[in-house]
């Protein structure tokens, strides 16, 4: 039984929600921003057609407040909720509260949600419907000195890991006894601070990884099919930020496998909507299932630019009810796809953060390119959330020609006043090894560790010149640069005068 | 000439710049004679020419500070001659004294390790600073003895400021 869908709330902010809003207005679906004391400006809200604040900047006070989010559903007459990525996204309390509450959550059911949640469970289901899965411990009740007997056993390296992370949060490298203790403490906070529970675990290390994901689709009605894979594997604090599809490591035989193997993982949970299976590929090309994203990914867009499906959408109507309109025999990879994230970080300083106002940007476009952003000129990136500003996408015929229009865009991207990636990610698109394909988790400690920019003389000497012709701006009174405004013809005249009568 | 004084990483550079008829433009930076056309375009952009090769830059000022873009760089630079002619240090260069250990980002103060009067060696971990739910450790940039410790545990930091102060 379907239901239709008129009107969606989108629970989340930045280029996701912008992007969730475009496939719903293409769809005759009304869209529902919400927003935070820091987002009253947000691109996210002015893209909507309505939009409700929800309270002040700290998450827990809107985004992932779940009775202000349901609430403002309800008030604006919703009768959906897309929770995009992150955030409240793979919260099963809160896909239940939507039910709860008669609207449709655009993912996966609570049950799945929570059966591929948590890691430890996670595992433990993989195991019994025979995925191929790393070995592992649980240490949670385990005293320090069996943990690092337990570690010796496995033989390090060993990651600690947040029972219900993602994202790199509270997981830790450990490479020898000493630093197992201090791992297992800094894992558990940043695991309780980002997550609310403290559960982490052990798992070896698998040396020289690939990180290969596959998408998933399915429906209500027991169809799960894959949409290829995306290799993942430049990374930086163990976060993405360079995915392409297809992978290179993979041969027909072995994307096969691994794509019907991401299928059995799916079905194994009774999981329906968009998903993502990741899997760790070693240098003797076995493959171990890592975890499920319950939830549409940040990478998404390369598997629509090289399948030609729009995931959203199928997301949207799979929560509606509807039977997939698409089979595995119609699924095809068409030429190669590259995303790259541009963060507001210092790549130049560890990765770190750069907060600020965003005095200028210029997006780059033409044929093959596509960025989806959440940012425009006049905004300020705050502390408050994922520093990512966008994702730019590039669509080739062939790898070596899409490694060429992403280098291109790179350059035409523009912005100013925070610190980005931009410049860190043509860098790794023009290594040697990143273009022969020869590479693995570890590319970005490996070849470009303590990375800082080349020193560009001449190009130096035009910024230098440039700034001393710039005219300073017209400010406003509030300090506040946004775009130049020139003075209009009545602030030309001057100040008026009262003529008496 | 009018001559702006700009700063560029660890180093200040002296930029004369002069507008002539039809676009073109003298300049030197410090003593090199650099002379060529510009444009200004709409949407913070400039057309340079310069030694037969032309470049598309976008430029924006803010405060002290300004950004430019040219062919896939981002320069940060700063107006030096403001504070009376001397540039004052921004704490991301040597010249930070070698006794002030700064938040390398802005976040919350997580865990300090150290108490006022501690001896500590290089390496040794001073605090751990949290942003957007990612702890970055810091360490002692070199032995002392701990002069001050100016935050505790949950205050919240601004870049670059001084948390830990160490002496001699």
């Amino acid at each position: 039984m379907t239901k239709k869908i008129k009107k969606l709330l989108i629970a989340n902010r930045g280029e996701i929600a912008v992007r969730v809003m475009n496939a719903a207005r293409e769809m005759d679906i009304t869209t529902v921003a919400i927003y935070s004391d820091a987002d009253t400006k947000a691109l996210h809200v002015l893209r909507a057609d309505e939009a409700v604040h929800l309270g002040a900047a700290e998450p827990a006070e809107s985004y992932l407040n779940i009775e202000k989010v349901i609430a403002a559903a309800k008030e604006t007459g919703c009768d959906a909720v897309h929770p995009g990525y992150g955030f409240l996204s793979e919260n099963a309390a809160f896909a239940r509260a939507c039910r709860a509450a008669g609207l449709i959550f655009v993912g996966p059911s609570a049950e799945a949600m929570e059966k591929v949640g948590d890691k430890l469970i996670a595992r433990t289901t993989m195991l019994n419907a025979g995925i191929p899965l790393t070995p592992g411990v649980e240490i949670d009740e385990m005293p320090l000195a069996e943990i690092e007997a337990a570690a010796e056993e496995m033989g390090y390296p060993v990651m600690v890991k947040a029972a219900a992370g993602g994202g790199g949060k509270g997981m830790r490298l450990v490479n020898d006894t000493a630093s197992l203790g201090p791992a297992i403490e800094a894992g558990r906070r940043e695991a309780m601070s980002a997550f609310g529970s403290d559960t982490v675990y052990m798992e070896k290390f698998i040396e020289k990884p690939r990180h290969i994901e596959v998408q998933i689709l399915a429906d209500q009605h027991g169809n799960t099919i894959h949409l290829f894979e995306r290799e993942c594997s430049i990374q930086r604090r163990h976060q993405k930020i360079i995915e392409e599809t297809p992978s290179v490591a993979l041969d027909d035989d072995l994307r096969r496998k691994i794509g019907e193997t991401a299928c059995e993982v799916m079905r194994a949970v009774n999981y329906y909507n968009a998903g993502t299976v990741e899997f760790l590929l070693d240098a003797n090309k076995d493959f171990y299932f890592l975890e499920v994203n319950a939830r549409i990914q940040v990478e998404h867009p390369i598997t629509e630019m090289v399948t030609g499906v729009d995931l959203i959408k199928h997301q949207i109507r799979i929560a509606t009810g509807e039977k997939l309109t698409l089979s595995q025999d119609e699924i095809r990879q068409h030429g190669h796809a590259i995303e790259c994230r541009i963060y507001a970080e210092d790549a130049a300083n560890n990765f770190l953060p750069s907060i600020g106002m965003l005095h200028h940007i210029s997006e780059p476009a033409g044929p093959g390119i596509r960025c989806d952003s959440g940012v425009y000129s006049g905004v300020e990136v705050t502390l408050h959330y994922d520093p990512i500003l966008s994702k730019l996408i590039v669509w080739a015929e062939n790898r070596d020609e899409a490694i060429r229009k992403m280098d291109q865009a790179l350059a035409e991207y523009v912005v100013l006043g925070v610190r980005t990636s931009l410049e860190f990610l043509r860098v790794v698109l023009n290594h040697d090894n990143f273009q022969s394909g020869d590479f693995d988790t570890g590319f970005i400690g490996q070849h470009l560790p303590d990375w800082q920019p080349k020193d560009e003389p001449e190009l130096l000497n035009v910024a230098l010149i440039a700034a001393a012709a710039n005219r300073p701006k017209m400010q406003h009174a509030s300090g506040d640069a946004g775009e130049a405004e020139l003075p209009t013809p009545w602030q030309l005249i001057g100040d008026w005068k009262m003529l008496d009568g | 000439m009018a001559t702006k004084k700009f700063q560029y990483q660890h180093s200040t550079y002296a930029v004369g710049f002069s507008e002539k008829q039809s676009s073109q433009f003298e300049s030197h930076i410090d003593d090199e004679a650099l002379n060529g056309s510009i444009l200004r375009l709409p949407g913070n952009q400039q057309l340079l020419q310069l030694d037969g090769k032309q470049y598309r830059v976008t430029t924006v000022s803010h405060g002290d500070r300004i950004f430019v873009h040219v062919a896939g760089k981002t320069f940060e630079l700063r107006r030096a001659e403001r504070q009376g002619g001397a540039f004052s240090g921004t704490g991301d260069g040597d010249d930070v004294t070698g006794n002030l250990v700064e938040t390398p980002m802005p976040g919350k103060i997580l865990k300090l390790f150290v108490d006022v009067g501690q001896e500590v060696e290089k390496g040794n971990r001073l605090f751990i600073v949290e942003a957007m739910k990612m702890e970055n450790e810091v360490k002692a940039p070199r032995g002392g003895v701990i002069k001050a410790v100016n935050f505790a545990a949950g205050d919240l930091v601004s870049l670059g400021e001084p948390v830990v102060e160490l002496e001699p």
